[in-house]
């Protein structure tokens, strides 16, 4: 006897299901045969693409529908804030990430995301604190207002601290409204101000620094939520791999005073990647470099948030290897936690 | 058995139809649906424009063919693209295109509002008339429909075997599951399952026939005498849609 789940049950049924005319159960017990079924899932993406030209020639929609479609989508979801072109790296993760917090059931706001001990709550606090002292730097006026010196963690254990007394909602909503304020107050172009993120910056690093931070945070909550998430657009995620490779040499001078005048020249691969030659400390104008590394311009990204572990981390080092190592292992000293 | 069951003409077709697009023409077009995805994510709201403009014309046909009201049709249209716009990862581009994952969702839609609000309309229509919209429609000549698919499809409708239109018909255009086309047209269940995937296997060949034939999909077994071999779709849109003015 044939199961109703099996492959010789469900395949028969791949016509009727790709022409929508299946009772719902069925069409249930064929989406989930075909996450299983190499064979069944390349009969019906072809079986669907057939079906999508039943419609025959194409219509054209009442010219109003478009316009009624943009204003319809708004109120759906918001989009991304508005932001100059420095800024839209930014913009487009918090409008990621506040896809990502829409579909989340309140129960996963608890859920442990990052740190060991920061929950999905938590995480959001973080974010309006760092966030804040950017838009307080541009004038925003955050709450509780900035004292001067707050660094980061001070103002995320107060922020993190107020928002566990309220509901998710709020703070959701909150992080938003301040991250569309902070980017309204962004100048259209760089004056050369400066904020305070560990060190000073100038504000379009800032804002690059928060989109990066922003993504890692996202990647933390898809993690501990089991929700979908992607990641950044080639160009957005060239200048952040851009802002780490000019950041580094602050760390890994730290990590390496010995390493002085010496570079590394670290080819990052895939969609958005680029080549840099990095001192090891900086100050030293670049020459030949001494190691090379090779990796994925994610994982790369990845690697300086602290999301991946140096000595694991799959790259292809050429020169002087040692070098390249004691690099990658000072990488991820770059991200401000822990 | 499983073998057994997949050795059959169908997958043999399928694969024909595949390798019709070469792998690197389906990876450009499956990199870019990801990414006008990934932009919707992004919330960037020219993505969203840029989806509207090439697909609305494939969604709103889909929608005006099956629910055969202009007011109702323009209803589902927007709630496709809204529901994409709300919820974007719910396209998956690992498992077809944007475009076969549109249609699909506009289909479904039409069926849904078809079965729930119109059920008093069924019965009322002619199969054959109505079958005949499926070539139809006034091409616009959009990224979404090109002329030779449309002239291709309405040559494959027009030959195929009645059985066989009559099934997809029901089906497509009136909704109905393939348990109703078994009842109306007075057939095994497995029958009706079976014409809709030989029906739908042979317009997959007609497509994919530009660099194999003419798009005739009868042969000489299966013709149905009673199958005009001309003229389905050359018989206009009467019947069609009541108010929709195409």
């Amino acid at each position: 006897m044939t199961s109703t789940h099996s492959h010789e049950a469900i395949h028969p049924l791949i016509g009727a299901w790709a022409l929508d005319a299946c009772t719902p159960e069925e069409a249930e017990l064929v989406q989930a045969h075909l996450s299983s079924c190499a064979v069944c899932s390349e009969e019906a993406r072809t079986l669907r693409e057939t079906a999508a030209e039943l419609g025959g020639g194409h219509l054209r929609p009442p010219a109003g529908l478009g316009i009624r479609l943009r204003s319809a989508a708004h109120l759906r979801r918001r989009p991304a804030p508005r932001a100059p072109g420095y800024a839209k790296p930014y913009a487009a993760q918090v409008a990621a990430l506040d896809l990502m917090l829409s579909g989340l059931p309140t129960g996963d706001w608890q859920r442990i995301a990052a740190y060991e001990q920061m929950s999905v709550h938590d995480l959001l606090a973080h974010l309006i604190a760092t966030d804040g002292l950017v838009a307080a730097a541009l004038g925003v006026a955050v709450r509780p207002p900035v004292e001067p010196g707050t660094d980061a963690e001070t103002r995320t254990v107060a922020i993190v601290a107020r928002e566990k007394e309220r509901p998710v909602d709020e703070t959701r909503r909150s992080w938003r409204d301040q991250a569309e304020e902070l980017c309204l107050a962004l100048p259209r172009r760089p004056n050369g101000a400066t904020v305070t993120l560990g060190f000073p910056m100038v504000v379009p690093d800032a804002l690059l620094a928060r989109a990066f931070e922003t993504w890692i945070h996202t990647e933390d909550i898809a993690g501990a939520t089991g929700s979908a998430a992607t990641t950044p657009l080639p160009e957005h995620l060239h200048p952040m791999a851009d802002l780490a490779a000019r950041l580094l040499p602050k760390v890994t001078a730290r990590r390496m005073p010995d390493a002085a005048g010496r570079h590394v020249r670290l080819h990052l691969t895939g969609a958005g990647g680029g080549t840099w030659t990095v001192p090891v400390v900086s100050g030293h104008t670049a020459g030949e470099p001494d190691a090379e590394i090779t990796a994925d311009v994610v994982e790369f990204c990845r690697l300086v948030g602290a999301r991946r572990d140096p000595d694991a981390f799959p790259a292809e080092l050429g020169g002087d290897t040692a070098l390249a190592r004691a690099w990658l292992a000072a990488a991820p000293s770059l991200a401000p936690y822990p | 058995m499983r073998l057994e069951c997949c050795r059959g003409g169908v997958s043999a077709l399928v694969q024909q139809r595949s390798t019709d697009k070469t792998a690197a023409e389906r990876a450009e077009a499956s990199d870019e649906d990801s990414r006008l995805r990934d932009r919707l994510v992004f919330g960037d709201e020219d993505a969203f424009d840029e989806v509207y403009e090439r697909y609305s014309a494939l969604v709103y046909t889909i929608a005006v063919r099956v629910t055969r009201d202009d007011r109702a049709a323009e209803d589902v249209a927007q709630e496709v693209f809204l529901a994409f716009w709300q919820r974007p990862f719910a396209f998956d581009p690992a498992k077809g295109s944007l475009r076969g994952w549109l249609a699909m969702i506009a289909h479904r839609r039409a069926v849904d509002l078809v079965r729930r609000e119109e059920a008093h309309r069924r019965g009322t229509q002619d199969p054959q008339l109505s079958m005949a919209a499926l070539g139809g429609g006034d091409p616009v000549g959009d990224q979404v429909s090109d002329a030779d698919t449309t002239h291709r499809l309405r040559i494959a409708l027009r030959t195929l075997p009645e059985p066989l239109h009559s099934a997809i018909t029901l089906a497509y255009l009136h909704g109905r599951t393939y348990r109703e086309v078994a009842k109306e047209l007075g057939l095994p269940e497995g029958t009706a399952k079976s014409r809709l995937r030989e029906a739908l296997r042979r317009l997959t060949v007609a497509l994919s026939s530009h660099t194999h034939g003419s798009g005739d999909v009868t042969d000489r077994t299966e013709r149905h005498p009673a199958a005009p071999s001309s003229g389905l779709a050359g018989e206009g849109r009467k019947g069609t849609s009541r108010k929709a003015q195409p």
